[in-house]
């Protein structure tokens, strides 16, 4: 190869260097672009998304427990993206911020919002979308805008996120079939959720026979259907399959007791299926007076 | 003697119960942390610092060095602790709150408030005076509020603080599906 040529091999690699580097310069030039690289990294590669966080900084989460309890926990952040990578392993991911309320002084910024995600299970159709509420502190060190905490609350199925932060004349698409994904299969499986025995696609069954079932049943004075002179109340199935006295409000003191020792007495059952997922799915009975 | 320990043992519930109560409300969780950073005796501010905060919580500063660039200090409540523990020893504290905003959804808050803070050193009685912008993520479980991370940001004198943290900027993003 000629020297002229290796002197513009060369300009051509000084050149792209530089734009490489000046690449890198504009994406963090501002917190939210910093934001922008976080969620674009999230969803292609997880794990490269820890240089764009201070060291020590943390994750807080907001889940529920069985009983709808919030629980709130605080994690490193190799910890939060290693879950993430984990997701990402079945699933392929795709996070972005909607709505961002902006607030900033000197060298801090806070970004509080919302943002959408869609998990496409490899290898199939399925994809689940979901919600979310997100609050981020930004910090101007040594020339980049890092993220110092991120605190995490997927959509509570009883909360929606408000219209301020959820516009649906700019979010309409999203849940209507425009991802990539065939609209058909796009589901909303919600693990919060307490379903209907409608609204699932199998609804729970008793993991006994149907004799032992009905014999269960009128031993206690309930039945699953509605006659006159009987009084309803609910029974919430778990995902484990457990069963549990739900809403008795309208019972009298014993037969509030007769609908309690009915399900003391049930064993296991199998439970409501929704996107193959296991749900929660509250059943109604009619006990006698 | 019996009458009046049991007196006391009620007020103590009382004033405990009445404690826990104000933690159920984002107003009290703040007014509790402020009361515990002005705390100048180090056990108690820390026995109040721990009922506050969410295990593991950040408790960041971002102030400006002499010549301008930014200053970092991050860590938990322990190392908060140990470090501010000369600052303490050398400075009252005195925050004054005097605007706040709060953008909240269902189990969590983000709080960004401001003070005045004043600084009145022991030995000299002399007086230092600035603003703080406190940015907190609230949490709620177990039928109250905790601080899940606090970063107080220094502010200059007579500078525009509470202007560019209380009013939020409104950004709408959506790019592909």
């Amino acid at each position: 190869m000629s020297n002229r040529n290796n002197h513009l091999l060369l300009l051509i690699g000084i050149f792209l260097s530089l734009a490489a580097g000046m690449d890198n310069l504009k994406a963090q030039e501002s917190p939210t672009s910093a934001l922008d690289k976080y969620f674009k990294l999230v969803s292609m590669e997880p794990s490269m998304a820890k240089m764009l966080f201070m060291e020590g900084a943390t994750v807080t989460t907001i889940t529920y427990n069985q009983s709808e309890q919030p629980i709130a926990r605080n994690l490193s952040v190799a910890g939060f993206l290693s879950d993430l990578q984990a997701v990402d392993s079945g699933y392929s991911i795709k996070m972005e911020p909607v709505v961002l309320l902006n607030r900033e002084h000197k060298s801090t910024t806070r970004i509080f919002c919302s943002v959408y995600a869609r998990f496409a299970e490899d290898g199939s159709t399925d994809t689940l979308l979901s919600r979310s509420m997100q609050s981020f502190t930004f910090v101007e060190f040594e020339n980049q805008w890092k993220i110092t905490s991120i605190s995490i609350q997927n959509e509570h199925p009883s909360i929606p996120i408000p219209s301020k932060l959820w516009p649906q004349d700019l979010t309409y698409d999203l849940f209507k079939g425009q991802s990539p994904a065939p609209a058909a299969e796009v589901s909303a499986y919600d693990p919060n959720k307490v379903y209907t025995a409608k609204e699932v696609d199998e609804p729970p069954v008793y993991t006994g026979s149907e004799k032992e079932f009905r014999k269960k049943l009128s031993t206690w004075g309930v039945d699953d259907a509605n006659m006159e002179g009987r009084t309803p109340f609910t029974v919430l199935i778990e995902e484990d399959g457990s069963a549990k006295l739900d809403y008795v409000n309208d019972l009298s003191g014993p037969q509030i007791e007769k609908a309690k020792s009915m399900v003391e007495s049930m064993s296991l059952w199998y439970p409501a299926i929704v996107d193959k997922a296991s749900v929660k799915c509250r059943l109604i009975f009619y006990i006698n007076e | 003697m019996n009458k009046l320990l049991t007196i006391a043992f009620i007020s103590m519930l009382t004033f405990s119960v009445k404690g826990q109560d104000s933690l159920k409300t984002v107003d009290g969780v703040v007014a509790a942390f402020y009361t515990a950073f002005q705390q100048s005796e180090g056990e108690q501010r820390k026995a109040q610092l721990t009922n506050l905060l969410l295990p593991g919580a950040q408790m960041n500063s971002v102030t400006s060095g002499a010549k301008g660039e930014t200053r970092f200090a991050q860590g938990k409540m322990d190392r908060f602790l140990y470090n501010s523990a000369a600052f303490y020893n050398k400075y009252s504290l005195f925050l004054d709150e005097y605007d706040r905003s709060v953008d909240f959804y269902a189990d969590m808050a983000s709080v960004n408030s401001i003070v005045y803070q004043t600084l009145v050193e022991k030995s000299s009685k002399q007086q230092f005076k600035n603003e703080l912008w406190f940015a907190m993520d609230l949490v709620y479980q177990g039928n109250r509020w905790y601080i899940a991370q606090v970063t107080w940001t220094a502010g200059q004198s007579g500078g525009n603080l509470p202007q560019a943290v209380s009013t939020d900027t409104l950004w709408h993003r959506i790019e592909g599906r």
